[in-house]
């Protein structure tokens, strides 16, 4: 691994804000979903 | 028009006269499902329709345009005609049969199963004997692009693989395997019983297999759009391709992880041991990991386009891109529905917590923003690109062209939403009325399902466009020397060495040793135990 | 290989993200809580309504929790109203004596497919009194949209 710098202007730094925002919301859909939607909705055991 | 390419020009017309079929029938379901007494609406045609817009949509339009758009590939990439062309032609008389027989006994109401024929729901014949010819006809297309591989390998020993052709050898390795499982469904369970040559069918056997083909199915579709996304877009966008060697790491972590997951589509099933569906639902979430990348690296290559355009600050590149370039546009707005769509696949995948959302109208508001979307969105962008340069005509009707995926998005906003909103409210998926004799908790779906409806009359106008946009261009687009197919450069010279990555025999074996791993035991288990078949059903 | 830094951060963080999915995944498994219903047992479809385990359809209560025997048919479920206690675990065991049909309590977990030849089987608790929406959820043939029942969760009498 070597820590080119890949882009004329520096690194791509809009793309990791866009993409960082999308992983975050992501992150946090899914832990409320879990917790917010199935977990109140009541645990199922086979 | 290059003779060569009157092969993939035949794929790439039945790819889209069967959009355009199915894009017909899914308005009427639309509009059914929002409870719209409109003429000829019946249930017997409702399920019809959603039969043939599933297999229409699914299985035709998808595997035509990836044969299609695998020659063009195979023979720009490599620079030479496609090895075995009498092969390759009769895949595609054998495929285009197999759709017809099926097409037939569709529409004559004797397939009325939907595009998943779970049994004990049984179809005529024509249908499961259509379905067999059709995946032989693609085996005959795998079997040609590995061929062609292979004399082009044998020429450039130790040269890296183009990189779109790259992609297209995941795509066809992950089909192979893949299709093992249905053709094991079709064959040896679902033909002989519906000739009646044996009584019974074990369908928890049969949904196995389904879903062992099923899911890979999924990458089938997607990574021919991924294609595109890595190898097209950044050269239309003007500029290169972020990362070469990630895109090619990505491709193979989709030959190992794409088939050892189809029990997350069976998280609901009794008869299937938790442990297993556990597995599946792990390996699944190792496969959001190549999706993730790929998210990074395409975004990164279009701010490497519009800041190469000009594009300054965090964000001021976005405005720079050339947003009115179709291809463009539908590849960029793709990916934003797919956004949505990696976020419920992830929901989906989630073991128990996929009772929240199964078989409710929340799966098909998330397979219309993937396959409806990240697929169907890319591919009718890349059709706009290709067909004027494989027929060697203009684009007509560019306007139309231009405004059509801003409506697609629009309309898939509008129908994905509402039908992800209304599942988890609990309504059913594939249901002619949501009525239930006027319960109080359905008539709570009833204002979402006529935003659905809004969005189904959308996404029909901008396949109409889309349509006309095709035939016009076929048939009246003006003639001219056709432009050639150009693939983007990576940022930094790309390694011209083959490497770990290029070796897809390897790739191909480990894949097939994790596919061991995570059926064969639970199938063994499976076969030993006491289970009583299903004699056939048809209420349709 | 050669990773552009900015790429690097990005799939470490997707690695740690799907890392903490599957263990939150795996901590419900493992607590044998948060399970789909996954029971393995069969049955012969044809015989369904001979069978000791179902020729009896309805709820049996006792003090630990409810039983409730129901079958699947195009296009209704045996039985069609279910009437079990709040605050207490209900065990659903249900098949079918046609195709493969699905059994979804709207608003809850309750949610399994319901296929011929086998015996469906979850347990839950109902914490909410009131009336639920029974539906068929997989397309079981032309009347497959009227297939429903109700359940009726009653407060335990005192």
């Amino acid at each position: 691994m070597s820590d080119e710098s890949p882009l004329p202007g520096g690194h791509p730094k809009g793309t990791l804000v866009l993409i960082g925002l999308y992983g975050l919301l992501f992150a946090v859909g899914w832990f409320a979903f879990y917790v917010l939607i199935y977990l109140r909705r009541g645990g199922v055991t086979p | 028009m290059n003779r060569g390419d009157r092969l993939p020009l035949a794929h790439l017309w039945v790819a889209i006269l069967a959009f355009g079929a199915a894009a017909g029938m899914a308005l009427m379901q639309a509009l059914s499902r929002a409870s719209l007494e409109l003429p000829w609406r019946s249930p017997k045609l409702y399920y019809l329709s959603v039969t043939a817009h599933g297999v229409l949509m699914a299985i035709v339009f998808t595997t035509f345009f990836i044969m299609g758009f695998g020659y063009v590939v195979a023979t720009r990439t490599m620079d030479r005609p496609v090895r075995g062309p009498r092969l390759a032609w009769a895949g595609f008389w054998l495929a285009l049969a197999g759709t017809l027989a099926a097409a037939a006994a569709i529409l004559t109401g004797r397939a009325t199963v939907l595009y998943t024929f779970y049994p004990p729901l049984m179809a005529h014949p024509a249908f499961y004997i259509g379905l067999a010819l059709l995946v032989v006809g693609s085996w005959c297309w795998g079997a040609v692009m590995v061929w062609s591989y292979v004399a082009w390998r044998r020429e450039h020993p130790g040269q890296a693989t183009p990189l779109a052709m790259h992609g297209m050898l995941a795509t066809v390795i992950v089909w192979f395997i893949a299709t093992i499982g249905v053709a094991a469904e079709v064959l040896v369970l679902l033909i002989p019983w519906s000739l009646g040559l044996v009584r019974t069918v074990d369908p928890v056997l049969a949904r196995t297999l389904f879903w062992y083909f099923g899911h890979p199915l999924v990458y089938f579709w997607l990574l021919p759009a991924y294609v595109v996304w890595y190898t097209v877009l950044p050269k239309v966008a003007g500029g290169k391709l972020f990362s070469d060697p990630l895109a090619r790491l990505v491709f193979v972590l989709f030959i190992v992880l794409s088939t050892p997951v189809g029990f997350h589509h069976q998280f609901m099933d009794p008869g299937v041991p938790a442990s297993w569906k556990a597995l599946h639902a792990f390996l699944t979430f190792g496969i959001l990991f190549p999706s993730f990348v790929t998210a990074f690296t395409v975004t990164a290559s279009l701010e490497v386009a519009g800041r190469m355009r000009g594009g300054t600050g965090l964000l001021g590149w976005l405005k720079k891109l050339p947003w009115g370039d179709p291809l463009f546009s539908s590849v960029a707005l793709a990916m934003i529905l797919f956004a949505g769509g990696g976020f419920g696949g992830a929901i989906n995948a989630s073991f128990g917590m996929n009772a929240v959302v199964h078989n409710t109208a929340w799966i098909q508001g998330h397979f219309h923003l993937t396959v409806g979307s990240a697929v169907a969105l890319t591919f009718m962008g890349t059709a706009y690109w290709l067909m004027p340069r494989l027929l060697g005509r203009e684009l007509e009707l560019g306007l139309l062209a231009k405004i059509q995926p801003y409506i697609w998005f629009v309309g898939m906003m509008c129908f994905s939403f509402s039908n992800h909103i209304t599942g988890l409210m609990g309504m059913p998926r594939r249901i002619y009325d949501p009525a239930y004799g006027g319960d109080a908790v359905a008539a709570g779906w009833r204002a979402l399902t006529a935003v659905s409806a809004v969005g189904g009359l959308l996404l029909f106008i901008s396949a109409a466009f889309f349509m006309m946009v095709m035939l016009g261009t076929g048939l009246a687009g003006k003639r001219k020397a056709a432009e050639p197919v150009e693939w983007a450069e990576p940022l930094h010279p790309a390694n011209p060495r083959a490497t770990l990555l290029d070796r897809y025999g390897l790739w191909a074996i480990v894949a097939v040793v994790l596919v061991v791993i995570a059926y064969a035991y639970p199938l063994w288990v499976h076969l030993r135990m006491e289970r009583f078949g299903s004699p056939g059903f048809s209420p349709f | 290989m050669s990773v552009p830094v900015y790429e690097r951060i990005w799939m470490r963080a997707s690695g740690i993200l799907i890392v903490a999915f599957i263990t939150t995944l795996a901590a419900g498994l493992a607590a044998g809580a948060l399970q789909p219903p996954s029971h393995v047992e069969t049955i012969d479809p044809a015989k369904v309504w001979t069978d000791p385990r179902f020729a009896q359809t309805g709820v049996t209560v006792d003090t630990h929790g409810a039983t409730v025997i129901a079958v699947g048919m195009m296009f209704a479920f045996v039985p069609g109203e279910i009437r079990v206690p709040a605050h207490k675990p209900v065990t659903f065991r249900l098949t079918s004596v046609d195709v493969t049909h699905g059994f979804e309590i709207v608003g809850t977990n309750g949610n399994t497919m319901v296929v011929p030849g086998y015996v469906s089987q979850f347990t839950t608790t109902f914490d909410r009194p009131g009336e639920y929406l029974i539906v068929c959820n997989e397309y079981c043939g032309l009347s497959h949209h009227l297939m429903s029942a109700k359940l009726i969760v009653e407060e335990a009498k005192p």
